[in-house]
């Protein structure tokens, strides 16, 4: 799992972008890997950006005593891919790519199962597995409790293993 | 079933590791860029973009819209050129986007822009996104216009200019410098740029080459790893 780091309104005040830079930095991965689980990589650094400049812009808001920097930021990053998601026109934009490695069998029947749960539970896999938080932070990001989020991990699990094709019954 | 649910959680641990060790570098914070106005930068060019790719469509001749040139003669698959002699007319392109940039039949320049980081190959054009939006109808011959737009999340100097390829079905492939000459963005030194999340559009055509049938028609930005590009059915009938 991540390291998290909290900042706070003491840095804002007397914020300055290298400051901000410094204080973003160790949660820059975290933000990234959320990015890309809900838009996928063509569209990750954009929204990444994006999230950077609107957490700036709020950084004097942010107050740590009421949730950690990493559980503030991918709120943002969250509500930048939910505007991204509805901005862009489908069928758009293709982005070829040539010579990529294709997934083993092993991902991709994973992946296609984990697309087919249920949003929440989605979530929480993202959140817990792919983006490495701990379930309290995923709490934080899913705006619920921890116990809940170990019940939608265990239902999301449950459910994958239906999908997968591993239920016995 | 616990034994069950406990070796699923080492799969999906095992696959977040290898997806997590799979994904490149997370972005810079864009420092240049904190006190950009984010709404109006970003949404509204964007929702601009969408509305010209679909203004951008080139259709049909037969009457309709159009940016199709009739040229019966010539039925090759070779560039149309601006300075050649259609048979037909052009009909009015109001509904097509104006490029800022207009077409030029250049050679492709092949230039060397890929280098290895951390490992990986890429490219400074590896984050530019291309949209457009190509369909309609026409005959073996006749010109298809498009525009492409091409916008960068960073200010991009294009030195050396990017080539780019177009695609008419399965038989024909063809690729082409950009013109980056007429870009109207230039940098201190005068090289020609693609300024931050600014749209910019170029002129692309190509001669309908002698098939019939639904064709897909692609285009895309030579060099990236990942092709940046779109593409659109053109259904090509017989005279």
């Amino acid at each position: 799992m991540e390291t998290l780091i909290s900042g706070g309104r003491d840095m804002a005040e007397r914020a300055s972008r290298e400051d901000f830079a410094r204080w973003v930095q160790p949660h820059l991965t975290v933000m990234a890997r959320y990015a890309a689980r809900q838009v996928g990589p063509a569209d990750r650094d954009d929204v990444v950006q994006e999230a950077l400049i609107r957490a700036w812009q709020r950084w004097s808001t942010y107050d740590e005593s009421r949730g950690t920097a990493a559980g503030w930021l991918l709120a943002i990053v969250a509500d930048r891919c939910r505007r991204h998601r509805t901005r862009r026109p489908a069928g758009q934009v293709v982005e070829l790519v040539e010579h990529a490695a294709p997934p083993s069998p092993h991902d991709l029947d994973l992946e296609r199962a984990i697309a087919g749960l249920a949003r929440r539970q989605r979530e929480a896999v993202d959140l817990h597995y792919f983006v490495g938080l701990d379930v309290a932070t995923v709490a934080e990001v899913m705006g619920c409790a921890p116990g809940t989020v170990k019940a939608t991990l265990h239902q999301a699990r449950a459910r994958l293993r239906q999908l997968l094709g591993d239920d016995d019954d | 079933m616990t034994d069950l649910l406990d070796e699923l959680d080492e799969r999906l641990t095992a696959a977040a590791r290898q997806w997590q060790a799979e994904q490149p570098p997370a972005p810079a914070v864009p420092l240049e860029r904190l006190d950009e106005r984010l709404d109006e930068r970003i949404d509204s060019p964007r929702r601009w973009r969408a509305v010209a790719a679909a203004a951008a469509a080139v259709v049909v001749i037969g009457g309709v819209a159009a940016a199709l040139t009739r040229s019966p003669d010539d039925t090759s698959t070779r560039p149309a050129d601006t300075t050649g002699t259609p048979t037909t007319q052009v009909t009015p392109q109001e509904n097509v986007r104006r490029a800022d940039v207009p077409w030029r039949d250049l050679p492709a320049g092949h230039p060397d822009v890929r280098h290895r980081e951390h490992g990986k190959v890429v490219t400074r054009f590896d984050r530019i996104s291309a949209t457009g939006s190509i369909s309609g109808s026409a005959h073996p011959g006749d010109i298809l216009r498009f525009v492409a737009v091409l916008q960068s999340p960073t200010r991009l100097v294009l030195d050396p200019c990017p080539d780019f390829n177009i695609a008419f079905g399965k038989s024909s492939w063809h690729t082409w410098q950009l013109n980056c000459r007429q870009v109207p963005y230039r940098d201190r030194q005068g090289r020609p740029l693609l300024p931050a999340f600014k749209d910019v559009g170029f002129a692309m055509q190509m001669r309908v080459p002698d098939v019939r049938g639904d064709q897909k028609v692609l285009w895309t930005l030579d060099g990236p790893q990942q092709m940046p590009g779109f593409y659109g059915i053109v259904k090509v009938t017989a005279d």
